[in-house]
């Protein structure tokens, strides 16, 4: 004790005040310490729970694509892609009768007239659509029976989880000998029940509702659990699972295929007569070009019997599928059909596509915009601009993303469509455009949000530029412009590249403006019309995680994909932030 | 502030010493002339009536301590303030070959490239080697590959290079040393063919040898050009100029013969700051 109060005197001795056995400097020390750590787990968790929800996916989505085959979807599917064969050449045949109508009418004849003259082909026309109308009764009878096996399926499947729950229930009650909260409501409710069926015994109904109540209370005893798990049981039994027969089932179907080439070549008789009386305009060789080109799409479709004859005969419900198409089938997926009646798919392109597109077209007004500005600012405004132009442009990240999307969709979506129509303006080819929100409405409000990132970034790319090197120029005799292009543009060139890939980062993530402002419908932009497609409606990744998440059951297969395509999200973020930071190490300029 | 209103009669001493006659003399025959100067940055005066004459091929040395306005003096001559927005000239006139080159008439960019500039830091572009020095003049719309060649080859040769690097014109001269890319930025600066070459402190980031060969490219340098030193070395000053000029507190305190600066100051100042008392 001595030792210790006299070290405690001297003069070196550690007088600091102490808490946990830790002095002030430590105590904040650990304090910083922990805040990083703690924004590490949770990002983690994160990371985790994603996964966790999301991995699910592909086994859900592996069973659902074996079911499709099983029960015979897949056959009637390839049924059907001839039918939609047939359809595309209705309508195909459609557009040659709007056609034909714009040119008389372009000719100066009058309504009445156009109808006359049209009467002439009506009949081809009618008579043409009709010729699937057996077709189409026979596919849907089909259908309806290939859907029949499927739903057989599910519902097995589903009785099996049910009675699989019981048992796991009656496993545990065995094991532990307790009832839990939601066991004793479950059997205080079950006496209940019991009770109202001894309408003629009113005592033992009455000693039936009194356990009920004590059993609520937590009074009970062994012959209770037992009397529940007697109840669990009749439940259990009650349980009747019809297996289904797919193999007679499925037999069944296939057993059809002989009306189906049956109706196929009757179709095969009446486009053959098709092709031996077309359609002829003499005095318009540009509907007998289109009518001409109609001929040899029949001859097309009619080949294509042949191919489909042979898919049907190979296939198969036996076939096994192999486990990464479950992987496959999403990823290269060109298709997102939900909560369907026949089989619903969950394909990734339609989404990635729409979301590139979006941010592409962003990215297409925000560079010029952004790193221009940055340029203006950062080489030739002066002190005075400067500080006037730069809090306006960080001041639009400020502005709340559903204020922008409802801007867009008030305001610049109609605008853009108005625009459009302008007489003077139908030059442009795909003007006038039909949908007000589209991939180009989303698009420019995107830019709107991706400038203040790209300016930002650019102007601190710029201004790491060391100024010797401006000075250096400016010695030899350069001017502004051939300093700003020849020096200081490349030395910053790396910053501004990785700028424009977080500005990218910024409007791939964004989810508000493209969920009200890009129309929201799941195709595939298809430019071989032209870029005219920059004016259709599209889906993105973000726009599809916050319009369905709400709506799922969860841990359905549904629920699951949403899942996987928020994964595809963090990755496209994760690479992209990646990229920009490579990018900005490998090419760093410094001087000296 | 007792110091402040000595000085100026000091710089008046100076150029008193000359009577009227020899100092226009002097004036029409030197390439640089600087009259009655004052410069400001913003409300703070720098420099203070500066007069100072500086004659053809001649190599004038600007000593001083820190923050005397030696640098900003050196800058005036090829208008480099001009990227300093508070920067301004108050009063008085810089004449290069005679003209005023604060005039309106005067085209920036041809007295730059008549008046080359050598940095404190050695600069060069992150640019392979050719291309640092043909900058200057593909700049200038020249683009015929055999005129940009013989000019590299050239200022290479003239700034004690070529050997060092004829091999590897295509490198970046970043990864040159420091003395290289130093002398670099001196062979850069005479690709535009200037009259006058300033240099500001060219060899405070050096190590001895590397000084030593740029301090030997100097003396070579001055049979074709006028040159500007600023330094902070005085031994340097000794060793490659031939006039000295010594500021103080943004005025010219004492602007003679190298030699006579140094073994015989006129001025007080001059000799405590050469002798050591301060700076």
């Amino acid at each position: 004790m001595s030792t210790i109060k006299k070290y405690k005197n001297h003069i070196f001795a550690n007088k600091r005040r102490k808490l946990l056995g830790l002095d002030g400097g430590q105590l904040i020390k650990s304090y910083f310490g922990n805040s990083a750590l703690v924004s590490i787990l949770i990002l983690s968790l994160i990371t985790i729970f994603l996964f966790k929800e999301g991995i699910g996916f592909f086994g859900q989505n592996y069973q659902s694509l074996k079911l499709y085959r099983a029960s015979a979807l897949e056959y009637v599917d390839i049924i059907r892609s001839q039918n939609e064969g047939f359809l595309a050449l209705n309508r195909y045949l459609n557009s040659i009768r709007t056609q034909q109508s714009k040119i008389l009418d372009e000719e100066g004849y009058t309504f009445s007239e156009i109808q006359k003259e049209i009467k002439k082909d009506q009949a081809f026309y009618q008579n043409f659509s009709r010729l699937n109308k057996e077709m189409s009764q026979f596919i849907a009878s089909i259908a309806e029976q290939a859907v029949g096996i499927r739903e057989q399926a599910v519902i097995n499947i589903n009785l099996k989880e049910k009675s699989d729950f019981i048992d796991d229930k009656i496993k545990r009650l065995r094991k532990k000998k307790k009832l839990n909260d939601s066991d004793r409501f479950e059997l205080s409710q079950k006496l209940v029940q019991l009770s109202n069926t001894y309408r003629s015994h009113p005592e033992k109904a009455e000693s039936l509702r009194l356990r009920s109540e004590a059993i609520q209370k937590n009074i009970w005893n062994q012959e209770d659990l037992n009397q529940f798990i007697d109840f669990l049981q009749t439940d259990k039994s009650k349980i009747a699972i019809t297996p289904v027969d797919f193999e007679t089932e499925v037999a069944k179907v296939i057993a059809r295929s002989g009306e189906f080439y049956h109706l196929s070549s009757t179709m095969e008789e009446n486009l053959q007569k098709v092709l031996k009386n077309p359609l002829v305009f003499s005095k318009y060789p540009e509907l007998q070009k289109s009518s001409d080109r109609f001929l040899e799409l029949i001859y097309l479709f009619l080949s294509s019997f042949a191919q489909t004859k042979e898919s049907l005969d190979q296939w198969s419900p036996n076939k096994p599928i192999a486990p990464h198409t479950a992987f496959t089938a999403f990823i290269t997926g060109k298709d997102w059909t939900t909560a369907s009646d026949w089989q619903d798919v969950y394909g990734l392109l339609p989404l990635l596509t729409g979301s590139l597109l979006v941010s592409g077209i962003a990215l297409l007004f925000a560079i010029p915009f952004g790193v221009g500005a940055a340029i203006y600012v950062n080489q030739l405004a002066s002190l005075k601009e400067q500080n006037l132009i730069k809090p306006y442009i960080e001041f639009i990240s400020a502005i709340p993303s559903v204020v922008i999307g409802f801007f867009g969709i008030a305001v610049f979506g109609k605008f853009l469509r108005d625009f459009s129509g302008i007489d003077f303006l139908s030059w442009v080819p795909f003007f006038p455009i039909s949908e007000r929100l589209n991939a180009f409405t989303a698009g420019g409000l995107l830019a709107l949000m991706a400038i203040p990132t790209i300016f930002t970034l650019c102007e601190d790319a710029l201004n790491n530029v060391p100024k010797s090197f401006k000075e250096a120029s400016f010695a030899l005799g350069g001017n502004r412009l051939q300093t700003i292009f020849k020096v200081i543009f490349p030395c910053a060139l790396s910053g501004i590249v990785s700028a424009i890939l977080l500005g990218f980062g910024r409007v791939i993530g964004e989810t508000m403006v493209v969920l009200l402002c890009a129309g929201n419908r799941i195709k595939i932009p298809d430019f071989t019309n032209g870029v005219g497609t920059i004016f259709d409606p599209v889906h993105t990744m973000t726009g599809i995680v916050a319009q369905e998440m709400g709506e799922v059951v969860n841990g359905s297969i549904h629920y699951r994909a949403l899942f996987i395509v928020g994964i595809c999200l963090f990755f496209i973020s994760l690479l992209v932030n990646y990229l920009s930071q490579w990018i900005v190490r490998k090419y760093k300029v410094s001087n000296g | 502030m007792t110091k402040t209103k000595e000085e100026p009669t000091g710089a008046k001493v100076e150029t008193n010493n000359m009577s009227n006659s020899k100092q226009e003399a002097a004036a029409s025959s030197s390439l640089i002339q600087i009259k009655d100067l004052d410069f400001f940055y913003g409300s703070k005066q720098a420099l203070f009536n500066i007069n100072l004459n500086m004659l053809e091929k001649e190599v004038t040395a600007f000593i001083g301590p820190s923050g005397c306005g030696k640098s900003t003096l050196l800058r005036c001559f090829n208008r480099m303030n001009d990227l300093v927005d508070i920067a301004r000239i108050e009063n008085g006139t810089i004449h290069i070959h005679g003209h005023d080159i604060n005039s309106e008439e005067i085209d920036i960019i041809e007295l730059r490239k008549k008046v080359g500039m050598v940095f404190q830091k050695s600069n060069p572009f992150p640019k392979s080697i050719y291309e640092n020095i043909a900058y200057g003049l593909k700049i200038q719309g020249v683009k015929d590959k055999q005129i940009l060649d013989e000019v590299v080859e050239k200022c290479l040769r003239g700034a004690a290079l070529w050997e060092e690097v004829k091999d590897r014109l295509n490198e970046n001269a970043l990864g040159m040393s420091g003395g290289q890319q130093q002398r670099l930025c001196i062979a850069r600066t005479m690709a535009v063919s200037p009259n006058i070459i300033l240099m500001d402190e060219p060899c405070s980031a050096l190590d001895p040898i590397a000084t030593a060969k740029v301090e030997e490219l100097i003396h070579e340098l001055k049979t074709k050009y006028t040159i500007v030193i600023v330094t902070h070395n005085m031994q340097q000053a000794a060793r490659v100029s031939d006039k000295t000029a010594f500021f103080y507190m943004g005025k010219l305190i004492e602007l003679g013969k190298t030699d006579d600066i140094f073994m015989n100051p006129k001025q007080s100042q001059t000799e405590a700051y050469i002798s050591g008392k301060f700076g």
